[in-house]
This record gives structure tokens, sequence and C-alpha cells, in this order.
């Protein structure tokens, strides 16, 4: 049987869109592969064309599978903030630590159709941790420490000059990430404690625990206490939202 | 004169060996949408995972998309999701709900297959902005159809069991070139991507030291967020073979995926494979939305005849049941009979033996 006849329209079609269609497979490649000096030469352009809704990334549970149990802890202090800057001895009332985490896994057990809303201490606790162990210590102890009059936490405006001149390209990036990341952690903080506490909440406090899952030659005999590993964000002012968001969280 | 060497014989056999390539290539591309019936159970597949996806979320999804998702927006803003897929950013609760309603609708649309070439867009649009809210709340499936629909939009996605395909078959309109070129490169998209996503998923699992020991799948058995029955994730990693085998499995039918599927049995056996790994994943650790998604992409690559073959049985088993024939019965009793063009068979849904027939495209 002789082979149909491609008409102009379609073969210019199939010229121009099968490249596109070929670089694209390519460019995903070099993206979403393990690391390789291709890749590293090509990482700035993939970044932009990769942004938004073509990201992607298919290292599932790997090179390490998730081996751990992740936790996110809040609470506030419910006072005015300058009684709680004067803390317990000037009469400042705090909660108890709250395991947002724990209360959210409840639904996943025996439950394979649990919503999402099962993860999502869990997912914001995944950002922020690798975002807050590639600051170096100094810094993390600045992130540990108290910033309750809204002054940047290490001490500059991370959008300003004056921070472009003090920290080098690199780690002025990692900085703006993190910072980005602890403004969620504090923002999901004050909704969960304004769900109990209602605007009572005037400052928040945030810790993160990693236990881990006993090694596989330990499963039948477990250790009493799985080793543990926390980050922690000192005291924040409460993050404000709009009465939407509020209410969505009521 | 001296003779001819064997490689410069073949060559002059040979002359015309591009040009046939080229020619054979061009034919595959123009000459029929390739992999149709397995791109509708994909579709209908997808879209019931989606809808099942929105609707279990729906109690809770002013918190995790809507204006309770505020929380992520010094993150969200820098990802690179720009208009009209950040249309819900700053959205109150109205236009919340009519977003998420429509994306219900569209899903919908689209799993049954009605006006597909304007439902897949609008879907990959809506889908995304929802999914733009708080991507670390997604899975790796959420992922996966946000590309996926994008290829999907090259695709004639309704050629067959879909309201659209009735409809054409009503009116009876030729198939252009053009629209089985592009379904053909968006179907090279979609195997290509299936293909990338499981390669690289297991060249990342070879690196790892507790793939490579053998005992990966028992960590995120044991872990809250991962071992959704204990009890069922004990019994599993009770014993170190079963383990190893499920880690040694999954990384080496991840990285061959590619390299199986040129032969029909080795195909065939990757599948089988790895929807054990996609039920798994779905059943024990509780993603049955991820595993579902990933799973029904694999269709494509189950030929016309198979699903067919499936769909044919599947019927008798449902039509042989009591109540089922009883219904049906009753079905045709209150319905006037509409006679088939073709004396009986309808003409969207051939038969497994003219499944895999050229159709020539105008």
């Amino acid at each position: 049987m002789a082979s149909p006849r491609i008409r102009r329209l379609p073969a210019v079609v199939l010229a121009t869109v099968g490249l596109l269609a070929a670089g694209h497979i390519g460019a995903t490649l070099a993206y979403t592969g393990p690391d390789t000096p291709v890749r590293a030469a090509l990482q700035p352009a993939l970044n932009r064309y990769f942004l938004g809704p073509l990201d992607q990334g298919w290292n599932l549970f790997a090179p390490g599978p998730y081996s751990q149990d992740e936790y996110m802890l809040v609470r506030a202090c419910i006072s005015e903030p300058e009684v709680c800057a004067g803390g317990a001895a000037a009469g400042a009332e705090f909660t108890e630590w709250r395991n947002v985490t724990a209360e959210e896994s409840e639904a996943i057990e025996n439950n394979i159709f649990a919503n999402r809303e099962s993860r999502q201490s869990k997912v914001v606790h995944g950002r922020l941790w690798p975002a807050a162990h590639r600051l170096p210590d100094d810094q993390q102890a600045m992130v540990a420490a108290n910033h309750i009059d809204g002054e940047p936490v290490f001490g500059v405006d991370l959008y300003s000059e004056e921070a472009e001149e003090i920290f080098a390209p690199g780690q002025l990036n990692d900085l703006r990430t993190y910072q980005r990341l602890e403004e969620v952690a504090v923002g999901i903080a004050t909704l969960y404690l304004q769900q109990e506490h209602g605007d009572a909440v005037s400052l928040v406090e945030v810790r993160m625990l990693r236990e881990a899952v006993p090694a596989f030659e330990q499963r039948h005999d477990p250790p009493e206490e799985p080793a543990q590993q926390w980050t922690e964000i000192g005291w924040r002012p409460a993050a404000e939202f709009d009465d939407d968001v509020k209410a969505a969280w009521s | 004169m001296t003779a001819p060497t064997p490689v410069r014989s073949w060559l002059r056999a040979h002359r015309d060996l591009p040009a046939r390539t080229l020619s054979r290539v061009v034919t595959w591309f123009i000459a029929d949408r390739h992999s149709d019936y397995g791109v509708a159970v994909m579709r209908i597949a997808t879209g019931a995972f989606l809808l099942g996806w929105l609707l279990v979320n729906l109690p809770v999804a002013s918190r995790i998309w809507g204006p309770g998702s505020q929380y992520w927006q010094p993150y969200r803003e820098i990802l690179g999701y720009d208009a009209p897929f950040n249309a819900l950013q700053q959205a109150g609760p109205g236009l919340f709900w009519l977003w998420y309603l429509a994306t219900i609708a569209l899903v919908t649309a689209f799993m049954l297959g009605w006006r597909t070439r304007i439902v897949t867009p609008l879907l990959f649009i809506a889908y995304t902005t929802l999914n733009g809210q708080n991507t670390p709340i997604s899975d790796g499936g959420n992922y996966f159809i946000r590309i996926m629909l994008i290829y999907l939009i090259l695709m004639d996605v309704s050629r067959r069991w879909s309201l659209d395909a009735r409809r054409r078959a009503r009116s009876a309109r030729p198939e252009t070139q053009t629209g089985s070129v592009l379904h053909n490169i968006g179907l090279c998209l979609v195997i290509a991507q299936i293909c990338i996503v499981y390669l690289e998923a297991g060249l990342y699992k070879v690196q790892g030291t507790l793939w490579q020991d053998g005992t990966a799948v028992y960590y995120p058995l044991q872990s809250v967020a991962y071992g959704v029955f204990p009890p069922l994730a004990d019994l599993m990693t009770a014993f170190a073979l079963p383990v190893v085998l499920a880690t040694y499995v999954t990384v080496l039918a991840q990285i061959a995926f590619p390299f199986l599927l040129f032969h029909r049995v080795t195909r065939r056996i990757a599948l089988i494979v790895l929807l054990g790994m996609h039920l798994s994943i779905a059943v024990v650790m509780g993603l049955p939305f991820f595993s579902g998604i990933m799973a029904s992409a694999d269709a494509v690559l189950v030929s016309g005849a198979t699903w067919i073959a499936i769909v044919t049985w599947l019927r008798t088993v449902v039509l042989g049941n009591p109540a089922a024939r009883w219904v049906a019965q009753k079905g045709r009793r209150l319905r006037p009979p509409r006679p088939s063009p073709e004396g009986g068979r309808s003409s969207t849904e051939p038969s497994a033996e003219t499944a895999g027939e050229e159709r020539v495209s105008a």
C-alpha cells in the first residue's frame, strides 16, 4: 500500500512541534536527572525554564528513603506583647506546647483516603528544616533567639543594599529562602493557635522535631527513646491575617 | 578494476534507506492517531482520580488552597506561578469556591470526554492555579498530572469511549493530518515523560546506601506519615527477605522500564510489576491518588486490542451478574431500540480485530 502524502501544514507542524518537543524532553532529562557536569553547566537556564507550572522532580523516596518522623510543635504567649516581653515573672501567660503534626497525623492512621490537611505542618517542616540547616551555626543561633519587636532576625533587612554588601550572593539567597519559610512556619503556627485562643495570641514560638525510625537491624528491639534532632525558632510576633483567612481556619 | 567491498555494496543497495526511514516516520505521524484506546483509559482513570482528590479535599479546600493558605504567600510568590496561574493568591472565598467548583466540573467533563479540545487546556489552567496555591502539599501524582495535562492538550484524548466520539460518529467529519501529527507528538511526550519519571526515580535510588543494602522499603513503612496500617507494616517488614526483594525489584523495575518497552513480552512484564508496585504504594503507604494517577498514564502503553478484550471481559462479568442483567433488560424495555448504521455494532467501538486497523486521515 502506498504511504499517504503529508501536506504542507502538517509537515511544518511536525518539524517545528517535533523539534520543540524533543528539546523539552532533553531539558527535562537534564533538569530532573542526577547531578552531572552537563546539568551544572545548564542549571541557570534550566531553572528559568522550569520555574512555575513546568517545575518537576522525580527523586521519589531517593536517594535516602523517608526515614524519620517529622513534627512541628507550637506555643503562644496570650498576654499583651509588652507583658510577654517580661516573661512569666511579669505575669505573661504561655500556652502548653502543642504538637500540631501529631494531631494532623491521627487522620492518617488506618485511612488511605485522609485529606491533605493531615500533612499541612509536616510539609512546612519538610521545607523549613533543610533551609535552616544550610545556615552556619551563628545564624542558626540568631534563628533560635527571640525577635519580638519585629527587628530583622539576621540584624539587617535582607532586601537592602546593606545586606548585599554584608553577605555573598549565595549566602544571601540562603538567608532569604530561610526567612520566607520562617514566615510560613510562624504563619501556620499563628493560625493553629488562634483557632484555640483567638486574637489573644500575641507571640508564637515554633520547634521542629525529627525522630529517627529505628534502624532495620533494631526493628525487633528498638531503642526506648528514638534519636531526636531539633530546630528552634525563638519567639516571634504573631502573623497578621485578614478576616477571610481567619474565617477559613475558624 | 577492483571488486567492490562489502560495505560499499551494502551502502549502494541501501542508498534510499534515509529516505525510506523518513517516509516511515512521517507515515507513523500522519496515518493514524496511535494508542487511542490507551489514551481513553488514561483520560477516564486520571479524571476519576483527580475528581476523587478534589472531592476528598473539599471539606478542607478553603484552608489548604483557598484564603486559608495565605500563610504560604511569602514562599509561593517566588515560585514563578505568573498570570493566569496566580489568580487565586489574593482571592476571597467567593472566587475561590467558584474556581474550585469549576475545576470539579472541568475534571468531570474531561473524564467523560466532553469537548476535550477546549476542556483540557482550561483544566490545565484551573488545576495548575489551584495546585500553585500550596505546592508543598501536593504529592508526586499532582506534579505528574500537571505536566501530563500540557501534553494532553496536543492530543485527541476523546477519540474513543467518550461523548465527543459519539458526537463525531454522528457528524462523520474526517480527521485532519495536522490533528494526527499533534496527537502523536503528544503521545511521544507522554511516553517519554513516563520513561523519565521511572528511569530517574531508579537512578536516584541506586545512589542511596539504604537502597543498595536492600532495606529502604522498611523505613517509610515504619514512619507515622507513610505507615498507614502499622500492624501490616510490622508484618511486611518482620522478615528480611521480603524487604530486600521489594527494595531491589522497585529499583530494577524503575531503571529497566524504558528498555523493557521495546518488546511486547517484556513490556507486559514491566507494566504488571509496576502496577503491583503502585497498588502496594496506594494501600500500604496510603497514597492512592499518587499511585492511581501514575498508573493511569501507563495505560497508553497497552494496546487497543488488549483494552477492548479487557472491556469485553468486564462487560461479560457485569452483564453476567443477575442484578445487572435485570437492570439492562429493564433499560432496554424502557428505551426504543436505535439501529446502528453498521448493523448492530456501534461505529465508535470497533471489535478487537479492527482495533489495530489504520485510519488514513484526510
